[in-house]
């Protein structure tokens, strides 16, 4: 009797000691997690750079509206909502995470590029 | 023996839970549209939800304040009613100080009474034109940042003269939300107003912000990183405002001098600067004075550091920076000492 007693506590403290160690290798995600880097996103009109955003700090999405085209900005990721072009290969287009294809409305001449910059707190002139 | 062992790395664990769990840091951050620009406020610690909430009350607050294009702002009453005295806000007076000193440090290089001139070529509108050289003249004529007068509570400009605070606002904001953060017992926080960025302390980890400094000739890079403690960094460029006429391109940095963009053989202008009103009026009046004006002034006043991007690509750095300051990318690095 006494020795299943002991066994079965021995298996309680194991359980315990399992369940810390993924606690705490959670913690340390979560934690890592914090650490985001800046994810710019730069939004051109006619060759002019209008609006810079750094969407890893978006918390709340929002739209930017232009005359023809509108912006659609949200946590780590940007879109062309929509657009009064004919084709509509820019909304069609979907939302971009990274900056490997910018999304370019050439009638509208609006253009929506990311620049993954590695470190940066914050970007300076824009 | 092997029970002893098990609860004893069970109460190690626990510990090392604890002890991780108390040191990961809060943090709040929050973007919103205010002034004509997008801009974002990061802070750490505890506090900062509320300091992070009081911070955009007061950028609403202060847009309403200081847009010229609000007919209900104090700047638009300072304009209305020109040669009267007109009772202000604190933060009214600060960015008039700032700017007479400039403007007078200057040689009017700055000048906030250059909104006839701005109004003129219609920058930020679809009205955007090159005036007759009789228009620019005419308005060129209501200028006199000189003529400016304050007391403690109020300002007068003189008859038939207009202001703007345009190329202050964003500065006196982001140093205004600096100072509440701290006030509010917050030691990290970054904001960054339209890329007019300023910092509270350094990062959670201790270790300084790094703000990068764009291209001017590429805006989708880089020319190199300031690393940065308590400081206000803001820079001034041709390339961020502009229109094109007959193929030709006009900024929007007037020099007051000639009423027409500055031709002063610079690109951009930084400024890094522990008061950022300072720091944006600076990085405005340096870009108008060109290399040398802006060295000058340096040398004769300091209180800041300022990184230059010259026409003919270079990059001149203050010496002051030579630590914080990395270049990255195919420009020419000089320093300049006192």
């Amino acid at each position: 009797m006494r020795e299943q007693m002991k066994s079965i506590s021995n298996l309680k403290l194991i359980v315990i000691f399992a369940a810390l160690i993924l606690a705490s290798a959670a913690s340390i995600l979560i934690m890592t997690e914090r650490r985001q880097d800046a994810l710019i996103a730069e939004i051109y009109s006619e060759g002019k750079l209008l609006y810079t955003i750094d969407l890893n700090k978006v918390t709340e999405s929002y739209t930017i509206e232009l005359p023809h085209n509108t912006v659609l900005v949200e946590h780590g990721q940007i879109s062309m909502k929509c657009a009064d072009c004919p084709d509509q290969v820019c909304v069609r287009q979907g939302k971009i995470k990274n900056g490997a294809y910018p999304i370019v409305c050439l009638p509208n001449r609006v253009e929506i590029r990311i620049t993954n910059k590695a470190g940066v707190d914050a970007v300076t002139g824009r | 023996m092997k029970r002893k062992i098990i609860i004893f790395l069970n109460v190690l664990l626990i510990i090392a839970l604890g002890t991780s769990c108390s040191s990961k840091p809060k943090s709040v951050q929050s973007q919103i549209f205010a002034m004509d620009t997008v801009m974002s406020l990061t802070a750490y610690g505890k506090n900062s939800d509320e300091a992070v909430k009081a911070a955009t009350g007061e950028i609403n607050r202060l847009d309403k304040m200081l847009s010229a294009n609000d007919a209900d702002s104090e700047v638009s009453k300072i304009n209305a009613s020109s040669g009267s005295f007109v009772t202000v806000s604190g933060a009214v007076l600060r960015q008039i100080a700032v700017a007479k000193e400039v403007s007078d440090r200057s040689g009017g290089a700055f000048d906030i009474s250059i909104l006839p001139l701005v109004e003129l070529w219609g920058f930020g509108t679809d009205k955007a034109h090159v005036p007759s050289n009789g228009e620019i003249s005419e308005a060129m004529s209501k200028l006199n940042y000189r003529g400016i007068e304050a007391t403690d509570s109020s300002v007068r400009i003189p008859q038939g003269t207009k202001i703007t605070l345009a190329a202050i606002a964003k500065g006196y904001t982001s140093q205004h939300l600096c100072e509440l953060f701290k006030g509010m017992g917050v030691s990290s926080a970054i904001v960054s107003l339209g890329g007019n960025v300023q910092a509270v302390g350094v990062k959670p980890d201790g270790s300084k912000w790094r703000v990068a400094v764009q291209d001017p000739n590429d805006t989708a890079k880089f020319l190199g990183t300031v690393e940065i403690a308590d400081l206000a960094v803001v820079t001034s460029g041709g390339y961020q405002r502009y229109f094109e006429e007959n193929g030709v391109s006009y900024h929007h940095i007037l020099d007051p001098k000639t009423g027409r963009p500055a031709e002063s053989g610079l690109s951009s202008v930084t400024i890094v600067c522990a008061d950022g009103t300072l720091a944006d009026a600076l990085s405005t009046a340096l870009f108008v004075l060109g290399e040398d004006g802006a060295i000058e002034y340096w040398r004769s006043y300091g209180g800041f550091e300022a990184i230059l991007v010259t026409n003919d690509g270079r990059v001149v750095v203050t010496e002051g920076l030579k630590s914080s300051f990395s270049l990255s990318g195919s420009y020419k690095l000089q320093y300049a000492g006192k």
